[in-house]
C-alpha cells in the first residue's frame, strides 16, 4: 500500500470522515508516527516466529534495500571506513534490522560482510585478519567496516527493515499486510491519546494543556 | 438565481404590518436604512452570533458551515477561490472588494489548505519540525487581510463570503408628490425568499423598538422564534 493512502486511511478512520480544513494531524505528524508502527509490527513478527517456529526471524516483506550510500574515511578507527544508513533500523535481535551490507564499486558487488556485535568489535582488533572478509558494526546510524581495502571508491549497499522511503509519500510502505493491524492499533493508542488532550484554547499565560 | 421577493414586495409587506397595527408611516429613508442593517444582523446570525456563545465552547446554535441549510443561505455571496497575491516581504494578502469573511483558503496547484491558526500558535507552527512550514503553510487574521506563513508563499487561493448589495427601495414622486416604486433606481435583494423574511422580521423588530410598538416587535418575534 502506499504510505500516502495508509495515512489517509488513518486519518479517516480518528476523524470519522475526511479531516477538515481545521485538523491538527497531518500527512507529516502521522509520517513521523510510522517508523514507530513499523517497528513495533517487525517485533510482533519477531515474537511470533520465535513462539510458532522456535526460531526468531523478521519476514522478508519489512525489508528494503538501500543502495548508493557514500563512504568516507572513518578517523575513530586504524583501516576502518563509514557510511550513515538513511534511518536507525529496529533494534530487533543482534542484528535483524540491518540484515545485510554489501559493498559496490566497478560494475560488481561484493559478498556479504559479516556483522560484529560491539564486544566482539574490540575481540576482532587483536585476532589476525580473515582473508577476503570485511566486518562491520552498526553503531545507530553509522555503519563502520574494517578492512584494508580502500572503500572510498565503493557505495555501500543495505538491506534493513525500514518501512521503505519515508521522505516520499508516494513510496510504498514496506509492510506485510497482515502487520497493517498492528500498526493500526498502535497509531490508534498514540494518536488517539493526542486527539483526547483538551487544546489550550486561552492564550493567557496559563498553561491549561 | 434564488427565488426571492423584490425590494417593493419587502416593502409592501413592512408597510402593511405597521400600517395594520397603526403605528405610523414608513419612509423611504427608513425603510433603507433599517433594512440595511436587518440583512447585516441576519448574516450575523449565519456567520455565528458572537452573543451566543458559551464559556468554555466559543460554538454558536448556528454557525457558518455548521449545516448545508446554513451554507445555503449564504450561497449568494460564497464566492468561489479567488486568486490573491502574497506581498513576499510582509506575507500579507489584502482583503478581496466586498470581502466579509473567510470560507477556505488553498495553495499550490493541488488546492492545499492554508490552515488558519491565532497568533500564540505561530511560534509552534513556524518552528515545527515534524510539519515545516514551508510544507504546512498557515495564516494570521490581521485588521488589512491575511498574513501568511511562509511570507514567500507567492499567491492563496481564497473563497470567501462578500458583502451582500445593499436593500434600496428606489421611487420617483408621481404628479401628486407620491413616492412610487422605481425598479431602476432600486437594489433588490439577493438572499433566498426564506432568508428575505428573516431579515424583514429582524427589520420590524427593530422599527418596533423605535416607534415602541411593543405588537410590532412582538410579531417580530414570534417570526423569529417560533416560526410563522
Amino acid at each position: 500500500m502506499q504510505r500516502k493512502a495508509f495515512i489517509e486511511r488513518f486519518l479517516i478512520q480518528i476523524y470519522g470522515g475526511l479531516p477538515s480544513d481545521d485538523a491538527e494531524m497531518t500527512y507529516d505528524l502521522i509520517n513521523s508516527w510510522l517508523p514507530d508502527a513499523v517497528a513495533a509490527a517487525a517485533k510482533q513478527c519477531y515474537k511470533e516466529s520465535i513462539q510458532l517456529d522456535g526460531v526468531g526471524y523478521v519476514n522478508n516483506g519489512f525489508y528494503s534495500t538501500f543502495s548508493g550510500l557514500a563512504i568516507s574515511a572513518d578517523s575513530t578507527d586504524n583501516l576502518c571506513w563509514k557510511f550513515e544508513l538513511p534511518e536507525i533500523p529496529p533494534g530487533i535481535g543482534e542484528s535483524m534490522g540491518l540484515a545485510e551490507v554489501r559493498f559496490y564499486g566497478d560494475g560488481f558487488t561484493s559478498f556479504p560482510t559479516i556483522p560484529l556485535s560491539v564486544n566482539q568489535w574490540g575481540y576482532f582488533d587483536s585476532m589476525r585478519p580473515i582473508a577476503n572478509k570485511i566486518m562491520y558494526m552498526q553503531e545507530g546510524k553509522t555503519v563502520r567496516a574494517k578492512t584494508s581495502l580502500i572503500l572510498t571508491s565503493y557505495t555501500a549497499t543495505v538491506k534493513m527493515i525500514s518501512g521503505g522511503d519515508s521522505t516520499n509519500l508516494d513510496s510504498e510502505l514496506v509492510v506485510p499486510p497482515d502487520y497493517f493491524p498492528i500498526m493500526q492499533e498502535y497509531l490508534k493508542v498514540q494518536l488517539g491519546f493526542e486527539k483526547a488532550q483538551k487544546p489550550d484554547i486561552t492564550s493567557d499565560g496559563v498553561d491549561m494543556a | 438565481m434564488p427565488e426571492t421577493i423584490t425590494v417593493d414586495e419587502m416593502y409592501q409587506i413592512e408597510r402593511l404590518v405597521i400600517n395594520n397595527n397603526q403605528n405610523g408611516n414608513l419612509t423611504k429613508d427608513k425603510f433603507n436604512l433599517i433594512n440595511e442593517q436587518a440583512q447585516y444582523d441576519y448574516m450575523e446570525f449565519l456567520l455565528g452570533d458572537l452573543r451566543r456563545y458559551q464559556f468554555g465552547r466559543p460554538i454558536p446554535p448556528a454557525a457558518w458551515g455548521m449545516t448545508a441549510r446554513i451554507r445555503q443561505s449564504l450561497t449568494p455571496f460564497i464566492q468561489p477561490p479567488t486568486s490573491v497575491t502574497v506581498d513576499p516581504a510582509t506575507g500579507i494578502a489584502p482583503f478581496p472588494p466586498g470581502y466579509q469573511m473567510w470560507d477556505a483558503m488553498y495553495w499550490s496547484i493541488y488546492r492545499k489548505r492554508v490552515k488558519f491558526i491565532q497568533q500564540e500558535r505561530l511560534d509552534s507552527h513556524l518552528n515545527s519540525t515534524i510539519n515545516p512550514i514551508s510544507r504546512n503553510p498557515v495564516f494570521l487574521s490581521i485588521y488589512t487581510g491575511f498574513e501568511v506563513y511562509p511570507n514567500d508563499i507567492g499567491a492563496i487561493r481564497l473563497s470567501y463570503i462578500r458583502n451582500p448589495r445593499p436593500i434600496i427601495w428606489g421611487s420617483t414622486p408621481d404628479i401628486y408628490g407620491r413616492q412610487v416604486y422605481n425598479p431602476a433606481l432600486s437594489s433588490q435583494p439577493e438572499w433566498f425568499r426564506e432568508d428575505v423574511i428573516q431579515i424583514m422580521a429582524r427589520a420590524l423588530r427593530m422599527m418596533g423598538v423605535s416607534l415602541q410598538a411593543a405588537q410590532v416587535s412582538q410579531y417580530a418575534d414570534q417570526i423569529k422564534n417560533v416560526g410563522q
